[in-house]
């Protein structure tokens, strides 16, 4: 894994650049967690093959809303729009299957002549999107996070024990989802107590409000017992606190498979619990999408469903609902390694 | 409602929440600081993260005596302002202790050295987590580098054996003697880090603004004539207005000519820059794998 | 300014470090000493022209 960085005048842009190899798929979904957009590139000759839906299905799984087709390599067909159509169409059949893909684009390029890439090509005159920069400079992504579901994972309390600020405490966090503001009420998962906020740091400036990505530190009116890992949310739309977890999970380990009843740490926002797998549902055969029922042993890269039990309450969300309070990691207790992805369905 | 933050409030969250990680995670770490701009950044993101509480960690600066003076005179009133706790660690010790050798002849540099007595440090210290101002845009081993990087119980990075980082989870489990490096300013580029100081009005040594110095040609690098480099026979110390891009150390800091003395003309002076940041350091120009050498090593 | 992440995906031969390297030269996101190394690496090579890839070249302990 390598991250790259440019900007243009228009936006900035990070790219989680994922090699190839043995550890694919685990890097695969390891850059699309924190992605906005996916570029799958095709090979123009080849069209749609078993690694375009091996990476469709991630990009899916990893609710990557943006799609870019990139149909490579149109200098090898001739820049022919026939096999440019043939490939879209092909893609569009088999994708349907894939939910979370809202927004997908095709552009057809040459990355080794530089068509439609950057700028537009003059060979392709049928081709009227925009180039793949300029696609990327502009694709909406305003109304992708969470505004709706007031999530608040309390990460660190601030306690400065000095003489200006005796009785500050100020829960610090970053909102994972919704919008907090000063004077809402307030419910601590998984204690259940409610309170109001009080005020909304951004360190030393206080805002009227609060909400994803922004790192803030929350006071509330009462005195409650809050510390890492308990998660602040509204009494009206509380997340669902719960021991039983069931979870679509990548695996990432070379050296040991899963194990059924296995125990493992699970990280889940700030929180940190063990848990046990108490059942493997079913694997993925994630080139054409199939599940496998009959050999349920996870190996490095395999994907399936299982059932986890926690040995304390989390306060999560679907993954589908919410990428932060809807994901998990997995950790050996004997190597520290991670060794799973989870998604919470 | 419109609810968005530009990309510089972003990387600050970000940089924030990895900070408090550190100390949630942590029962020791430290903040690595050079008196260079992205340290300079990390401290003032530290401070915003714990106020009004005192950055819980104190900062270590790694002396490796070949400072340029602003550099220290900087340091101290900075972490003074910031009502810091610092601690050095200082090669010449090393040196004297006979832990590291010295080098010799005209290109002789310190930089090697630090590694050893950052290692001796940290394990002095206990330290089980040191925050580095590293950003991955710099060099193609830092591209790699997780926020959260383990090291062995020899301080060592193995590049190809990383934990993966999904989301913002991170993992800073460790076995006893190991500990991590931990980068909050991964994200930042060369540009978001001078824009931040810009919005932020933040005070930096006037190093980095344009200035007249005699500096010396040696290979691609302008080095700064000082007490510890000095003109070589076929060298000539000459007067030229210049600034520098990174600081490190004296011997191994190459300065460019310009006449930015605003963070307005360096701003603009990053924006049409021809040459990588780091082109102008001779610790990077050892050859092609230097920085990966030496991180597997332990360095910064 | 706003920030987009992404990533990139493709099996092995499908151009993917050709078309990093080309969204980077052509938006004038590279520098010159590191065009200056990415076209010795491509000579070095036998590449008949310079060979954008080359950008995201990895690190020696990935190509042992």
């Amino acid at each position: 894994m390598a991250y790259r960085y440019f900007a243009t005048p228009r936006r900035k842009f990070i790219i989680a650049d994922t090699p190839g190899h043995i550890q694919y798929t685990r890097n695969m979904v390891t850059g699309a967690s924190t992605a906005n957009l996916a570029i799958i590139l095709i090979d123009a000759r080849h069209g749609v093959i078993e690694q375009t839906c091996r990476h469709s299905f991630i990009a899916s799984l990893l609710r990557i809303q943006h799609v870019v087709i990139a149909v490579n390599k149109m200098d090898l067909v001739d820049y022919s729009e026939e096999a440019y159509l043939k490939i879209v169409d092909q893609f569009k059949q088999f994708s349907s299957r894939l939910r979370n893909i809202v927004d997908v684009s095709f552009i057809p390029i040459s990355a080794l002549n530089g068509d439609n890439v950057v700028d537009k090509s003059d060979k392709m005159p049928w081709y009227q999107g925009p180039s793949l920069l300029y696609h990327l400079e502009t694709v909406y992504i305003g109304s992708d996070r969470n505004h709706v579901d007031a999530r608040f994972p309390v990460q660190w309390v601030i306690r400065p024990h000095s003489d200006e600020y005796h009785d500050f405490r100020g829960y610090a966090g970053r909102v994972s989802s919704g919008v907090f503001k000063p004077g809402d009420d307030i419910v601590v998962q998984p204690s259940g107590f409610t309170s109001k906020i009080k005020a909304i740091y951004a360190d030393e400036k206080e805002v009227d409000e609060a909400f994803s990505p922004m790192s803030v530190a929350i006071r509330l009116e009462d005195e409650i017992d809050i510390s890492r890992g308990d998660l602040i949310a509204k009494p009206n739309n509380p997340p669902e606190s719960t021991q039983d977890i069931e979870a679509m999970i990548c695996w990432f380990s070379a050296e040991a498979p899963l194990a059924v009843r296995g125990k493992y740490v699970l990280r889940h926002t700030t929180n940190e619990v063990k848990a046990m797998v108490k059942e493997v549902k079913y694997k993925m055969n994630i080139n054409n999408l199939h599940k496998i029922e009959d050999d349920l042993t996870f190996q490095l890269n395999d994907i399936g469903r299982i059932s986890l039990r926690t040995s304390k309450p989390i306060a999560s969300d679907p993954y589908q609902n919410n990428r932060a309070t809807g994901s998990f990691v997995l950790i050996d207790e004997q190597t520290n390694q991670t060794v799973a992805a989870g998604m919470i369905l | 409602m419109n609810y968005t933050i530009d990309q510089l409030a972003q990387l600050e969250a970000e940089a924030i929440y990895v900070l408090r990680e550190t100390a949630a995670q942590f029962e020791n770490p430290a903040l690595l600081f050079s008196g260079g701009k992205d340290s300079i950044v990390m401290a003032w993101l530290a401070r915003k993260a714990f106020w009004p509480a005192k950055i819980p960690f104190p900062l270590v600066h790694i002396d490796t005596g070949h400072n340029f003076p602003e550099t220290m005179t900087y340091r101290d009133s900075f972490v003074e302002n910031l009502g810091a706790r610092l601690i050095v660690g200082s090669v010449q010790a090393s040196i004297d202790a006979g832990r590291v050798r010295e080098e010799t002849g005209p290109d002789a540099s310190r930089n090697m050295l630090q590694t050893v007595t950052l290692l001796d440090t940290v394990e002095e210290h206990q330290y089980d987590a040191a925050l580095g101002g590293g950003r991955r845009d710099e060099e193609k081993a830092r591209a790699k580098e997780r926020f959260f990087s383990a090291r062995d119980e020899f301080g060592q990075w193995d590049p190809k054996n990383q934990r993966p980082e999904l989301w913002n989870i991170f993992n800073g489990r460790k076995h006893h003697g190991e500990h991590f490096r931990v980068f909050p300013l991964s994200n930042w580029t060369e540009m978001d880090i001078w824009m931040y100081i810009q919005r932020e009005e933040i005070e930096l040594p006037n190093l980095y603004f344009s200035h007249k110095r005699n500096v010396i040609k040696r290979g691609n690098a302008l080095l700064a004539e000082c007490k510890y480099v000095s003109p070589q026979p076929g060298e000539l110390a000459e007067e030229k207005v210049v600034r520098f891009r990174t600081i490190g150390d004296a011997t191994c800091t190459g300065a460019v000519e310009s006449d930015a003395d605003t963070l307005d003309k360096i701003i603009q002076e990053v924006a049409t820059a021809r040459q990588t940041e780091r082109g102008t350091r001779a610790d990077d120009q050892r050859s092609e794998t230097a920085m990966e050498d030496r991180k597997k090593e332990g360095y910064f | 300014m706003d920030l987009l992440r992404f990533t990139t995906a493709g099996s092995v031969d499908d151009g993917k470090s050709t078309l990093i390297g080309r969204l980077l030269y052509d938006s004038k996101n590279t520098f010159e000493d590191q065009m200056a190394a990415v076209e010795a690496s491509s000579k070095k090579r036998g590449d008949e022209n310079v060979n954008l890839a080359l950008l995201t070249d990895g690190l020696r302990a990935e190509r042992e």
